[in-house]
């Protein structure tokens, strides 16, 4: 009977350090997001270019990588030269195109941005209090999502893409899903 | 009332007391935040604007244009009512409405503009939740997963309270049952060192104790 509670007590107090070790391990800044296998919200805003409206729509055929920017974000710079090398390899490709939002920022910032940084060629819509981010759920920069043919958000990364993210998270799900 | 009836009526209080404190909460932080200026002592300097109202229609009847003037817009209340529920995404543990976050001060200005638009509060509070998950909720909803949250610590009140109800009952029988040790709390309190057949009992029961 005594040894029976000993065991007790030794299971729950491993138990407890258990959860708190399984604890360490969250990182607590990180929201996991709701908006995975949902339809994205279509956006038609502003561009930063001041060349008309950058629309978001599901088009047949067609993967958009999302990417929410600032100039105001340090690791935004860190993940430009993917960007720019990303959109230089997938130019030709007609099942997958690019969009930009530029959020929280000054039209100023933003080209100045891409003037000092290179401008990878394509389109950013201009979201300076932030309702097409905040309508994203986004909650820090940068943030990318996939969205696929039908409109729907496939992947979302809170944080710099790093190189190779295209060939190791975006083409098996181009591939997996026929045109 | 025997011994583990005790413990029980013990945990029932904690319970009722538990579950009280949740109530209790907010009608105390509105009275002390009512209380602030008592008029038997002389005004500072930096009285509330409210309260100096308050005390000169006292004195000599304000005229009513001054309280027309300070009235909050009722939709800021219902601003307020949801950003304070509502977490803010970058800095954990402050709501909305009190956060200097940029994040923050534009879901305020988009729950202001929701709210002047004429949108339902729930239909608001649905909006946050459907992008930001059940992070955006200061205080977690009650449903699916979430549910062992909330009745996870009554059960374990009740748990326990059961497994004390079970050992106490088991020692008294123990006791009961031993060499003619009367039952101790039946007896006067003594006011000096514990009597002769307790001091026994004590010394028995710490040997038969291994840990």
């Amino acid at each position: 009977m005594k040894s029976t509670w000993k065991i007790a007590l030794l299971a729950t107090v491993m138990g407890i350090l258990t959860l708190f070790y399984l604890g360490l391990g969250v990182d607590t800044r990180y929201i996991p997001s709701p908006l995975l296998d949902k339809p994205a919200f279509p956006f038609s805003a502003e561009g930063l270019d001041g060349k008309g409206p950058v629309v978001l729509e599901a088009k047949p055929g067609k993967w958009v990588l999302v990417n929410f920017w600032g100039s105001w974000c340090v690791s935004c710079v860190a993940e430009h030269p993917y960007l720019m090398e990303l959109a230089r390899k997938t130019r030709d490709r007609s099942d997958f195109a690019m969009i930009g939002v530029d959020f929280r920022d000054t039209r100023e910032g933003g080209l100045r941005f891409l003037s000092r940084h290179g401008d990878p060629g394509y389109r950013h819509a201009f979201d300076p209090e932030q309702r097409i981010a905040i309508d994203w759920g986004v909650y820090g920069a940068p943030e990318s999502f996939l969205v696929d043919p039908q409109g729907t958000i496939r992947l979302k990364r809170a944080g710099p893409l790093y190189p190779g993210w295209f060939e190791q998270e975006a083409m098996p799900l181009i591939q997996g899903m026929p045109p | 009332m025997s011994r583990p009836g005790l413990v029980m009526a013990f945990f029932a209080w904690l319970v009722v007391c538990s579950v009280q404190g949740f109530a209790v909460v907010a009608p105390a932080s509105a009275e002390t935040a009512g209380t602030a200026p008592s008029p038997g002592v002389p005004s500072s300097p930096p009285v509330p604007v409210a309260a100096t109202a308050a005390t000169s229609s006292v004195r000599e009847a304000a005229p009513p244009l001054s309280s027309g003037e300070l009235r909050e817009d009722p939709a800021e209340e219902v601003v307020r009512r949801i950003a304070k529920d509502l977490r803010c995404a970058v800095c954990q543990n402050q709501s909305v409405y009190e956060s200097n976050s940029t994040l923050a001060k534009d879901m305020l200005g988009l729950i202001r503009d929701k709210v002047t638009a004429g949108e339902s509060e729930t239909a608001i509070r649905e909006y946050f939740f459907s992008r930001y998950g059940d992070y955006i909720y200061l205080e977690p909803t009650t449903r699916g997963a979430n549910a062992i949250l909330w009745l996870a610590p009554f059960i374990g009140l009740l748990l326990g309270g059961g497994i004390l109800w079970w050992a106490i009952g088991r020692w008294q029988r123990a006791g009961n049952s031993g060499d003619g040790v009367r039952d101790v709390s039946a007896g006067p309190a003594a006011a000096g060192d514990p009597p002769v057949d307790l001091r026994d009992r004590i010394r028995g029961e710490l040997n038969r104790i291994d840990l």
